[in-house]
């Protein structure tokens, strides 16, 4: 138990280099935002999804419906659906620790996984990895939400840490595909959308790319059949 | 002042949606996973709808009057080309931002 704790807490540093800082940054940007302090750990803790809560924090101070946000939540963490497929689930007994571990299934936690060989992993490292993760996470945002109390009065613009975290996200997707494909898609979707105004931007912007993407699938299957026959 | 019932629906909204996305392949027919158009959006889906939440998280930027949404641009670019040259996500983002909130003082 304890060397499978070790091992965790050595397997989780990448983690906790990433997750405390981007944390703090998603406390300060909520308590900037005009939220209590203390919805940033409960969130963190609760949703444990990063860019969805930073997401949260214009939803929510934008007064979105739930449906909207409902429906913008199936398709910002639409991916994580696939992250199943490659989860050591069978090492895990009893419901509790199963709930868990599909709970603290974050793009981090699984590009984690991906990295330890399979018959190096335990059940106890598995979840202490998840645990410390989650703890990252809150405690980053705690942390980030209190310091906002320290400084200048307000830190307009901050909401860029946002933008700029889509921007690599969206970069690492294509070096991980080497596929132009969804790039060109998106950026067509996205630039389509911005005549339609800001309220509907993101409805519209999704359907367009959605569509696009399924049209693409039709057609390359199509050629691909196509090419046998 | 947004209250706090809306605001804990919210999250909790975005929470069991998300676990139930997590889940759902434990708990239902891995068959479904195995289409192959599930199969293709799940490889896919991500790269384009990161770039939308690009546009989303700028679609507030007035690009007709002065900057032109020239910090929002050029920090977009920096980001872009510090992630590029040295793969460090962390990095990418502390330095785009830095450019944004410099040239928001200097052009704002």
């Amino acid at each position: 138990m304890r060397a499978d704790f070790r091992r965790a807490l050595r397997d989780t540093v990448p983690v906790a280099m990433g997750y405390t800082p981007l944390g703090a940054a998603f406390g300060i940007l909520l308590v900037n935002s005009g939220l209590a302090w203390y919805w940033a750990p409960l969130s963190a803790g609760l949703i444990f999804a990063g860019s969805m809560e930073f997401l949260a924090v214009g939803l929510i101070t934008a007064g979105t419906p739930l449906l909207q946000i409902a429906v913008m939540t199936l398709a910002v963490n639409f991916r994580h659906v696939f992250y199943a497929l490659s989860f050591p689930m069978h090492l895990l007994r009893g419901w509790g620790r199963r709930v868990y571990g599909a709970f603290a299934l974050t793009d981090e936690t699984y590009s984690l996984m991906a990295t330890v060989p399979r018959q190096e992993m335990s059940a106890n490292r598995l979840t202490f990895i998840q645990l410390l993760s989650h703890a990252y996470w809150v405690s980053g945002s705690a942390i980030g939400a209190l310091l906002s109390f320290a400084l200048p009065a307000s830190i307009d613009g901050l909401g860029f840490v946002l933008t700029a975290l889509f921007v690599v996200l969206a970069q690492d997707c294509f070096y991980k595909r080497k596929d132009s494909a969804p790039t060109v898609m998106g950026l067509a979707a996205g630039f389509a959308a911005l005549g339609f105004g800001e309220r509907s931007f993101l409805a519209v912007a999704l359907t367009v790319y959605v569509a696009m993407l399924l049209g693409w699938f039709a057609l390359r299957r199509k050629k691909a059949t196509g090419d046998v026959t | 002042m947004t209250n706090n019932v809306y605001i804990l629906s919210a999250i909790l909204v975005i929470t069991c949606v998300t676990f139930a996305l997590r889940g759902l392949l434990f708990v239902a027919l891995r068959r479904i996973a195995d289409t192959d158009l599930m199969q293709y959006l799940g490889v896919v889906m991500p790269g384009g709808v990161m770039l939308i939440l690009v546009f989303y998280t700028v679609s507030s930027v007035d690009f007709t009057a002065s900057p032109y949404g020239l910090p929002s641009i050029v920090g977009i670019a920096v980001t872009s080309a510090v992630h590029h040259w040295r793969r460090n996500p962390l990095l990418a983002i502390f330095a785009g931002t830095g450019v944004y909130l410099a040239l928001s003082q200097i052009l704002g």
